[in-house]
């Protein structure tokens, strides 16, 4: 499985995506005090993370009594490359149509 | 981030009516003249609606046929499909399996139209598809920057 691969398999959860945007948001962050914002139970969350971290997309650190996450950024790379290249293709698209219309705006 | 991951979204506002913008988002002859090389359309919810690339001098490639199938026919406010931009699954119907769904929305605008394009799903897509279609759209993206400078080199372009 490439990194790619791997990041979509762990993101295709929307309830994970929640959980790496609040990582996003907070981090580093333990899985307590993002089970406290979600409406999921703390084991679940410790799963998501686990998965996220499998891909590669948060690291995990312990300060304390407590396990922290936060983003690895460079994972989300070959991931987002995929998405930018899809909006791309739309923006070619929509510079057509625009074109399209203005050259006949009454056809 | 969700929506980074999950859906593309584009906004633009054309120098046309809403009626107009509608025509060219859903008329057979006009979808061929900037989408793709030809189109057939069955305008109704759950309509189908066949996207046609044919390989032109400029770009080369293969002639490649792209279903979906309509969700929303709100003219001229808006229009929405499913579709599958990316190999595969191709005995599938779209009923059924993975899909990304395309939503236009019209407004009113002083300048003509308010066009907003929303692309999403594609966090639900099963993995390996994304690699099959991250090879079509490098290959689908040098086919339509062929076209559209084509297209700009015209002389019934636009300036």
């Amino acid at each position: 499985m490439t990194t790619a691969d791997a990041v979509f398999t762990a993101l295709a959860d929307p309830t994970r995506r929640h959980v790496l945007s609040m990582v996003v948001e907070r981090g580093p962050v333990s899985a307590t005090s993002l089970g406290n914002s979600l409406p999921v139970s703390r084991q679940a969350v410790v799963k998501h993370l686990a998965v996220l971290r499998s891909a590669g997309l948060v690291a995990a650190q312990r300060q304390g009594q407590e396990v922290r996450y936060e983003l690895v950024a460079e994972a989300l790379t070959e991931a987002s490359d995929w998405i930018t290249q899809l909006s791309e293709r739309w923006d070619a698209r929509l510079a057509r149509l625009a074109a399209y219309l203005m050259a006949d705006p009454h056809a | 981030m969700e929506q980074v991951l999950d859906r593309i979204e584009r906004e633009l506002v054309i120098a046309a009516p809403p009626e107009r913008v509608w025509a060219a988002l859903t008329q057979p002859e006009q979808l061929g003249a900037w989408f793709g090389t030809s189109a057939e359309v069955d305008l109704r919810p759950e309509g189908a609606l066949t996207f046609t690339w044919e390989p032109t001098d400029a770009s080369g490639g293969a002639r490649h046929t792209n279903p979906a199938m309509i969700e929303v026919v709100d003219r001229p406010y808006r229009f929405v499909f499913r579709w599958r931009p990316f190999g595969g699954y191709e005995t599938l119907p779209l009923t059924e399996g993975p899909f990304t769904r395309v939503e236009f929305t019209l407004d009113d605008h002083p300048q003509g139209t308010r066009l907003r394009v929303v692309e999403s799903g594609f966090a639900s897509l099963p993995p390996e598809l994304r690699r099959v279609q991250h090879e079509r759209n490098t290959e689908g993206w040098e086919r339509e920057l062929g076209e559209l400078s084509a297209y700009l080199a015209s002389a019934s372009a636009p300036r």
